[in-house]
């Protein structure tokens, strides 16, 4: 028995509803129900108390298996968003999920929809605070990698030359993609997205700091993203200081109206015979 | 397609309720037992401001971020 049905069995009935496709719980409304097109409004605190605790239970027991979810009306436009990108973020979450942590999933799924928003040229920063509320610091930067399309350009690549060199034992390829992709994750070791909320020289000194630990590494580059005016006129403001301080040189430089992204490289020292 | 079932700020209340919850300092609490908090599947407790409403998945409380509204989404393609 549907929605509709156990409303009737409370003394709610819609004879002349055609085509029902919202419930919209309020108290905003004068009568006990009203319909709008193809939404009924239904204001409980007009139901006797018998109707009320039925109604209670119809929309516990019913209403949840019927629509799945009941939301605040205040979501709808994030989760019709949502609803709308989900065919193509579960598609691209679908070849990660065996190969990250599963506790990144929902993180991942989140990360694929601001990219999604970002691409769309919606307003993503209250997004990105959300995630970096819930996930801190690995989900600030696993959304600034997804966002920068490192997931294709570089994981995905990455687990596929690991898969080729362990071709007889693909648990090793997963477990060791998964410990590179945790440190990447977590450090950001050669890549550095510069902040709205962090000063220049606070940028300069960790740029310079992560260079200067990834030399040790046998790591001559870093590649720095900036997103936003400020961000952008920042980086190229500390550019020169951070050259000079790691003796480095600039190998490819992509500036759109307000994004950039430089790739620095150490230069090799010479050999003397 | 599903029905879509929604509630506004004004109908909050009733939902909690039917639901057998309620607010208590500021968060949703079981309305049994008030010392007690209702949590999200992370763990996160669920400040009445950010309470977004109920996903299938049993009976869960779905909070106003992103990551739990991608879920609710979710539910109801099932």
């Amino acid at each position: 028995m549907g929605f509709l049905d156990k409303l009737k069995t409370i003394g709610i009935e819609f004879p002349k509803l055609k085509n029902l496709l919202h419930i919209n719980i309020t108290t905003n409304i004068d009568n006990s129900t009203k319909i709008e097109g193809s939404t009924i409004l239904i204001n409980p605190e007009k139901f006797n108390r018998k109707q009320k605790q039925g109604l209670k239970e119809i929309i516990r027991a019913t209403a949840l298996e019927e629509s799945g979810a009941i939301l605040n009306q205040n979501y709808t436009p994030t989760v019709d968003e949502a609803l709308k990108a989900l065919p193509d973020i579960q598609t691209a979450a679908q070849k990660y999920i065996n190969i990250i942590p599963p506790s990144d999933i929902p993180l991942l799924r989140a990360c694929l929809f601001l990219k999604t928003r970002h691409d769309n040229g919606g307003s993503v920063s209250e997004i990105k605070e959300q995630i970096a509320r819930t996930y801190g610091t690995r989900g600030r930067n696993l959304a600034n990698l997804c966002s920068a399309g490192y997931l294709e350009d570089w994981f995905w690549p990455l687990y596929e030359i690991l898969l080729k060199t362990n071709p007889d034992n693909p648990e090793t390829a997963k477990a060791v993609f998964r410990i590179i992709y945790n440190q990447i994750v977590s450090e950001l070791p050669w890549t550095e997205f510069v902040s709205i909320g962090c000063t220049a020289a606070t940028v300069t000194k960790h740029i310079v700091k992560k260079m200067n630990r990834n030399l040790q590494n046998g790591v001559r580059f870093i590649n720095i993203h900036g997103l936003g005016e400020k961000n952008v006129r920042k980086i190229i403001l500390i550019l020169p200081d951070i050259q000079k301080q790691t003796d480095s040189e600039v190998t490819k430089t992509t500036r759109e109206s307000n994004r950039i992204f430089i790739r620095l490289e150490i230069r090799q020292q010479l050999q003397i015979p | 397609m599903n029905i879509r079932i929604t509630f506004d700020d004004s109908a909050l209340g009733f939902i909690l309720d039917a639901f057998g919850k309620s607010e208590r300092e500021g968060f949703v609490v079981e309305k049994k037992n008030p010392d007690q908090k209702v949590l999200t599947p992370r763990g996160d407790e669920i400040p009445l401001k950010d309470f977004a409403g109920v996903r299938q998945g049993s009976v869960i409380f779905v909070k106003s971020d992103i990551v739990s509204l991608i879920e609710a989404a979710m539910a109801m393609e099932k």
